[in-house]
C-alpha cells in the first residue's frame, strides 16, 4: 500500500524522472510563456486555469480511488499543514510575485531552460527571496508558527464526504471551462485558446460526468471499514474463536510462548494491571505497522480483549476484514473483567459445587490464582510505548 | 491569437499533470515541487560558503533539525534538475528554444529585468510563508483536498487578479 517510500529522501532517479515529465508537461501547456501565464489575470488566456484545474480534479479523483481501493493509506500522506496567517500572508505574497515577475518558480525553471532571460533573474530572485526571508526570519516567526489548525482537509471542513467533494469539484471544473471559455471569446474578438472542439469538449464532459458520479460511491478503504465497524450490528452474527479465562491461566502458567495479547482498554486501565507483555491498542490501531507487525509474528497466537468481550469480538471481526488470519485470533471470553473475577479475585464458593468437572476448575483457580497475580504483576507495563507516526515527510516549504 | 495552436491541448496536459501528481504520490506520499528545491539550495549554498554562521540562524537550524541528509541531496533538487532538463527537450522539440527576454511590448528590458528579479523575491519569501508554492502547496495541496492547498492558490490567484489592473504596463 502507498506510499511506498514515505521518507523523504527516495530515489533519485526516479525524482529526476518524475522532474523530467514536469518539465515537459508544463512547457508543452505553455507555461514557459509569462504572457501566458498572466493571461488569466487578464483576462485574455485562460490555460493556466484550464491546466492547473484538471490537473487538481485529476489528482482528486486519482487519490480519492486509491485510497477506495486500498492502494494509498490516506493518513500517510503528506498533508500541508495549515497555519492560518502564513497561508494567507504566503498567498498575497506569492500574488504578488506573480503579477510582478511573470512565473512561478516552477514556470521560471521551464521558461529559463529554453532561454528566457528574464526567467533567469527570476530564478535567482526567488533564491535571494528564500534567502532574505532565512534572515529576517526571527522576525517573522510568530506568524510563520502561529495560528497553527492541524492538517485540515476541505471535505471535513465543509462536513460533506469525500467522494461528495469531488463530485461537486470535478462538476464545477467543467461548467468553469465553459465559462472562461465565453470571458476568452470576449476579450479576444470572439477567438479562444479553447483548443478543444466542441463535440471533443462534450465528450470530455460527459466522460468526466461518469467520473464525477462515480467518486460520489467511493470513499477511503479505511474509512468505510471504520463506519461499518461504528455501526451497532457490526459483526453480530460473526464465529469468534474463543479462549477461556481458565485455559488463558493454564497458558500462563506452562509458560506457553505462543500466545500474546492486545488489549483494547484504555491506557491507565492497561497500565494498572494487563496479561503478560500485552501490547495497548485501538481498532483503528489495527491499520498500522505497530498492530500488524503484532500479529503477523510467526508461530504466534494473539489474544485480543477488552473489559467485557464485545468490542474485541467486533474488533476480530474488523482485523478479518482488514486482512489479517482468522487463525491466527482469539478472543477471550468475558474479557479482563471476567479474568479478574474468576481467576485473579477468585473466592471458593461456599456451597459444594455439584459437577467433578466445576470442583477441579475452582480447585485449580484457588490454588494458582495468586501465582497467575504475579505473573501479571512482575509484567505489569511500566509505560506505553508511543507509535511513530508514518505520515511521509516533506512537503514543499 | 496565431500562436493558439503552438502549445498542446490544456486539458491534456493538465490531466498528465494530475496523474503525475498521483503517482508521486503513491510513490513518496508527496506531489511534484518546486520552492523546496529553491530553499534547499539556498541552505546548501550557505552551509557550504559559512557554515559557522548559518549553523546560528534559527530558520536553518529548523532546517538541519528536520533533514538528515545534506540539503544537496534532496529528491526535490533532482527533481527540479529533471525540470530543467524535461523543459529544455520539450522546447527542443518544439522549436522554441531562444536567447530572449519574454515581456509585454511597452517595457524596456531593464524594467523586465528588474521586476523578474522582485517578483522572483516576493514568490521565494511567500513560498516559506505558504510553505511551497503554486505546485508544491496549491497544487499537491488540492490533489489531498488540504485547506491549506485550496486557501494559498486562492489567495496566490486572487491577489493576482486583485493586482493585475495596477501592472497593466508591464503585461498589455
Amino acid at each position: 500500500m502507498g506510499p511506498l517510500f514515505p521518507e523523504a529522501n527516495f530515489n533519485l532517479v526516479l525524482a529526476l524522472i518524475i522532474g523530467f515529465i514536469f518539465g515537459v508537461l508544463l512547457e508543452q501547456a505553455g507555461f514557459s510563456s509569462n504572457k501566458k501565464l498572466v493571461g488569466i489575470f487578464y483576462g485574455y488566456d485562460f490555460t493556466v486555469w484550464r491546466v492547473f484545474f484538471t490537473a487538481a480534479i485529476t489528482a482528486m479523483v486519482g487519490v480519492l480511488t486509491l485510497s477506495h481501493f486500498n492502494l494509498l493509506d490516506i493518513n500517510a500522506i503528506y498533508i500541508s499543514p495549515m497555519y492560518l496567517w502564513s497561508v494567507i500572508a504566503g498567498g498575497i505574497i506569492m500574488g504578488f510575485g506573480f503579477i510582478v515577475g511573470g512565473y512561478c518558480p516552477g514556470t521560471s525553471l521551464c521558461a529559463a531552460s529554453i532561454g528566457k532571460l528574464d526567467a533567469w533573474v527570476f530564478v535567482l530572485g526567488v533564491a535571494l527571496g528564500i534567502f532574505v526571508f532565512i534572515l529576517g526570519y526571527p522576525m517573522v516567526e510568530g506568524i510563520y508558527l502561529g495560528s497553527f489548525m492541524g492538517t485540515p482537509q476541505i471535505f471535513d471542513l465543509l462536513n460533506i464526504s469525500m467522494g461528495l467533494f469531488t463530485f461537486i469539484i470535478v462538476i464545477f471544473a467543467f461548467l468553469s471551462y465553459w465559462g472562461v471559455g465565453i470571458l476568452e471569446r470576449k476579450k479576444n474578438k470572439g477567438e479562444s485558446y479553447e483548443l478543444t472542439s466542441k463535440s471533443g469538449f462534450f465528450k470530455i464532459f460527459a466522460v468526466a460526468v461518469v467520473v464525477a458520479f462515480l467518486s460520489l460511491f467511493m470513499a477511503p478503504h479505511k474509512q468505510t471499514l471504520l463506519a461499518e465497524f461504528n455501526s451497532v450490528d457490526f459483526g453480530k452474527d460473526a464465529n469468534i474463536n474463543l479462549i477461556s479465562s481458565d485455559e488463558v491461566a493454564v497458558r500462563l502458567l506452562k509458560n506457553d510462548n505462543s500466545l500474546q495479547f492486545i488489549d483494547l482498554r484504555l491506557p491507565n486501565e492497561f497500565t494498572k494491571l494487563a496479561l503478560p507483555y500485552a501490547l495497548n491498542a485501538t481498532p483503528e490501531d489495527f491499520f498500522l505497522p505497530r498492530v500488524s507487525d503484532f500479529i503477523n509474528q510467526k508461530q504466534k497466537i494473539t489474544i485480543i480483549y477488552g473489559s467485557d468481550e464485545k468490542l474485541a469480538k467486533k474488533v476480530a471481526v474488523l482485523a478479518e476484514k482488514i486482512g489479517y488470519n482468522p487463525n491466527k485470533i482469539l478472543v477471550l471470553k468475558g474479557g479482563f473483567d471476567e479474568f479478574m473475577k474468576d481467576i485473579i479475585n477468585f473466592e471458593m464458593p461456599k456451597e459444594q459445587p455439584n459437577s467433578k468437572i466445576v470442583q477441579t476448575t475452582y480447585l485449580f483457580r484457588h490454588e494458582y490464582n495468586g501465582r497467575i497475580k504475579e505473573i501479571l504483576e512482575n509484567s505489569k507495563p511500566k509505560q506505553i510505548v508511543l507509535p511513530k507516526s508514518k505520515r511521509a515527510l516533506g512537503g514543499c516549504g | 491569437m496565431e500562436e493558439k495552436t503552438k502549445y498542446s491541448n490544456p486539458y491534456l496536459m493538465g490531466f498528465l499533470l494530475g496523474l503525475l501528481i498521483v503517482f508521486t504520490i503513491y510513490l513518496n506520499g508527496n506531489g511534484v515541487g518546486a520552492s523546496g528545491a529553491f530553499k534547499n539550495v539556498v541552505v546548501g549554498t550557505m552551509n557550504g560558503i559559512a557554515p559557522e554562521s548559518s549553523s546560528q540562524l534559527q530558520y536553518i537550524k529548523e532546517f538541519n533539525a528536520s533533514h538528515t541528509e545534506s540539503p544537496w541531496k534532496g529528491w526535490l533538487v533532482f527533481e527540479v534538475i529533471g525540470v530543467v532538463i524535461g523543459g529544455f527537450i520539450s522546447g527542443l522539440v518544439s522549436n522554441r528554444l531562444k536567447f530572449k527576454f519574454d515581456k509585454g511590448k511597452n517595457v524596456t528590458s531593464k524594467v523586465r529585468l528588474i521586476t523578474a528579479l522582485i517578483g522572483g523575491m516576493l514568490f521565494g519569501i511567500g513560498s516559506q510563508f505558504g510553505r511551497g508554492c503554486t505546485s508544491g502547496a496549491g497544487l499537491d495541496g488540492m490533489a489531498v483536498f488540504s485547506v491549506a492547498g485550496f486557501l494559498v492558490t486562492m489567495m496566490i490567484f486572487g491577489t493576482g487578479f486583485a493586482l493585475a489592473p495596477l501592472f497593466k504596463k508591464l503585461w498589455l
